[in-house]
């Protein structure tokens, strides 16, 4: 053990050392971010606008004088812009439900797990019911009261997501609150919301940080499924899922209409795999 | 908050104990019915006493303050009562308790590598007791932290508030520990097997740490050689009772109960042939389930006869400033 380390040296920087380290991990964030930046800067990327209509290019493959690198869709836009566009509704469909999930089942699952008891098996049965309630239902549900829209579809698929969040935050909790530092606390005086806040979420980060990147992916396939069905986002935008299931449609003609987004799709699911996991196995010694 | 506690405190207090426990049960509701942890238990610890409590595990002592404090598993119920200053511990709203532990009566725990929060800073977790007790927070709390580091003979207190828990060694970690406890100037401090879990020269660093303070102090051990060294009076605990007790130094010359003499012979000595085999106490500690109507002891006790499996032996005063539950010690 350091003796004489000037500054703490929290976990977390030991864990972000131990990242580092990890090739694959670091690769998948060199994808991710690159994926996300040229979905920002699509107008510097291309000059053709997303609802720009090139009428003698119809599904034409990748041809790079008139730059169109992804070729162009069945209405003659360009695919490149399509996709990056795309990108920027899956990525924050993804990041916002996760976070909306993540504020939600932290809270919930944190105070069910130390409060424990009655109060407990209550909130629990609440899951129990939530979980119950079919998922497709629900969506098509909201899409009929409320009408399409983005912040449905965030909504829809956090109020999903929290559920699993709030089972494995209060599954940490409950083995979190039988270790010596919380009846520690207790002994201290420290009040119940206190320890919660202070004792146990801080405590609870690792396996939610690692839950969380895994949960991104598992939303922008949720998403991709919805606009699939035709219950996400509508024209002229577009989602990965959108542009996914047109390219579907016109796998024997154009294949690269369902290539490009497809591989956008599967290098951004595979990347934050791979960093969840890197976050994992940078996280756990310490546990051990 | 000082001086209205000197107010409460008028010249009588001196000779009022600082704790005063009767008839103390601690009852564990089981798929098996309620089972007793501790049966009855009474004493009282004066001002300035440091009080040892000797048991081995399964005795109930450790249970025993536990629930004092209210901090029983939630299956657990404590009745009796325990007198604290003019308050009943026990009678107490679990705030009101909430709000005197840490601040009126601190506890510190047997291991020091588990009762530090690993994800925060020295430092927080120090100011944090401030905080909640005495609404003191930010550079006058971290002050004040560190002046309580450099009490408990930490060097380079300042320092030392920034580093996480993992980076100190055991001994300074139940320094850090001892501090958090004495931040709030407790009246009682309850150390539970506080060197337990420490090498046997930082043990003896601690114990003198501990021995330093003026405060009245309640030590739970199941050692021997650290009650000697550490406490003037002595509870000795078996199955969830108290057996003896007495000063120190009389539990070692005239041990008057036959646990307490198996205890004593049980100890290694130097000046014993290096062949000879240790004494043990032959046997197991009942279960807490299953007592029987007498002793509890009665069943490993090489001098128990026939009315010590059919009546249990009150404790009664023997000797000087003693007290023994046995039927066959005599004065």
């Amino acid at each position: 053990m350091a003796a004489a380390a000037p500054r703490g040296r929290s976990l977390w920087r030991d864990a972000l050392r131990r990242f580092a380290g990890n090739r694959a991990a670091i690769a998948s964030v060199g994808v991710l971010a690159t994926i996300a930046l040229a979905a920002l800067a699509v107008p510097l990327l291309s000059p053709h606008g997303r609802d720009t209509i090139f009428w003698d290019l119809m599904a034409a493959p990748p041809e790079l004088a008139g730059w169109h690198p992804f070729g162009t869709d069945t209405n003659g836009r360009d695919l490149f812009v399509r996709t990056l566009h795309g990108a920027r509704i899956s990525l924050m469909v993804g990041i916002v439900a996760t976070l909306v999930s993540l504020a939600i089942g932290v809270t919930y699952g944190a105070v069910s797990g130390y409060l424990g008891g009655r109060v407990d098996a209550l909130m629990m049965r609440l899951v129990d019911i939530l979980y119950a309630l079919p998922f497709l239902f629900f969506v098509i549900l909201l899409m009929v009261v409320f009408g399409r829209s983005i912040l449905l579809i965030f909504v829809a698929l956090g109020a999903v997501e929290w559920l699993d969040m709030a089972r494995i935050v209060r599954g940490q909790t409950l083995s979190l609150k039988q270790r010596e530092f919380v009846e520690a606390a207790r002994a201290l005086g420290v009040p119940s919301l206190a320890i919660v806040r202070r004792h146990i979420v801080p405590n609870l980060l690792g396996p939610v940080v690692v839950y969380a990147t895994l949960t991104v992916p598992r939303i922008i396939m949720f998403e991709s499924f919805l606009s699939f069905l035709g219950l996400g986002v509508q024209e002229p935008m577009a989602s990965w899922g959108v542009l996914i299931s047109e390219g579907a449609r016109s796998i024997d003609t154009a294949p690269w209409l369902l290539l490009f987004p497809g591989g956008c799709l599967a290098a951004t699911l595979l990347s934050l795999n791979f960093i969840g996991d890197g976050i994992r196995d940078a996280l756990d010694p310490h546990d051990r | 908050m000082r001086s209205t506690r000197m107010i409460a405190e008028s010249p009588a207090a001196d000779t009022a104990p600082v704790l005063d426990v009767t008839d103390l049960r601690v009852d564990f509701a089981t798929l098996d019915g309620a089972v007793a942890a501790v049966r009855g238990v009474a004493f009282q610890v004066m001002k300035g006493d440091r009080l040892g409590v000797l048991g081995e595990s399964g005795s109930g002592k450790s249970q025993l303050f536990l629930a004092l404090l209210g901090l029983l598993a939630p299956n657990g119920r404590a009745t009796g009562r325990a007198l604290f200053g003019a308050e009943d511990l026990l009678a107490m709203p679990a705030q009101a308790l909430r709000r005197l532990r840490g601040d009126r009566i601190a506890i510190v725990f047997q291991d020091p590598m588990t009762a530090l929060n690993p994800y925060l800073r020295i430092g927080r977790q120090l100011t944090e007791v401030l905080e909640i007790h005495r609404a003191v927070g930010g550079g006058a709390a971290r002050q004040a932290a560190a002046a309580m580091l450099a009490r408990v003979g930490i060097a380079e207190p300042e320092r030392r508030l920034a580093l996480y828990p993992h980076e100190l060694s055991g001994g300074m970690r139940q320094r850090v520990l001892i501090a958090m406890a004495l931040l709030c100037e407790p009246e009682l401090l309850i150390a539970d097997e506080p060197t337990t879990a420490l090498d046997v020269t930082v043990q003896g660093q601690i114990l003198a740490l501990l021995r330093g303070l003026a405060l009245t102090q309640i030590l739970i051990t199941h050692d021997f050689g650290v009650l000697a060294g550490f406490c003037n009076r002595a509870l000795v605990m078996y199955a969830g009772r108290v057996v003896e007790s007495g000063p120190v130094r009389t539990l070692f010359r005239q041990p008057r109960h036959p646990y307490t003499q198996g205890l004593l012979h049980a100890i290694p000595r130097l000046d014993h042939p290096a062949r000879q085999r240790l004494a043990t106490i032959p046997g197991q500690p009942p279960e807490p389930a299953q007592a029987g109507p007498g002793c509890a002891f009665a069943p490993r006790c090489a001098s128990a006869v026939g009315r010590c499996r059919a009546e249990l032996p009150v404790l009664r005063p023997i000797g000087v400033d003693q007290t023994v539950a046995c039927h066959l010690a005599d004065g």
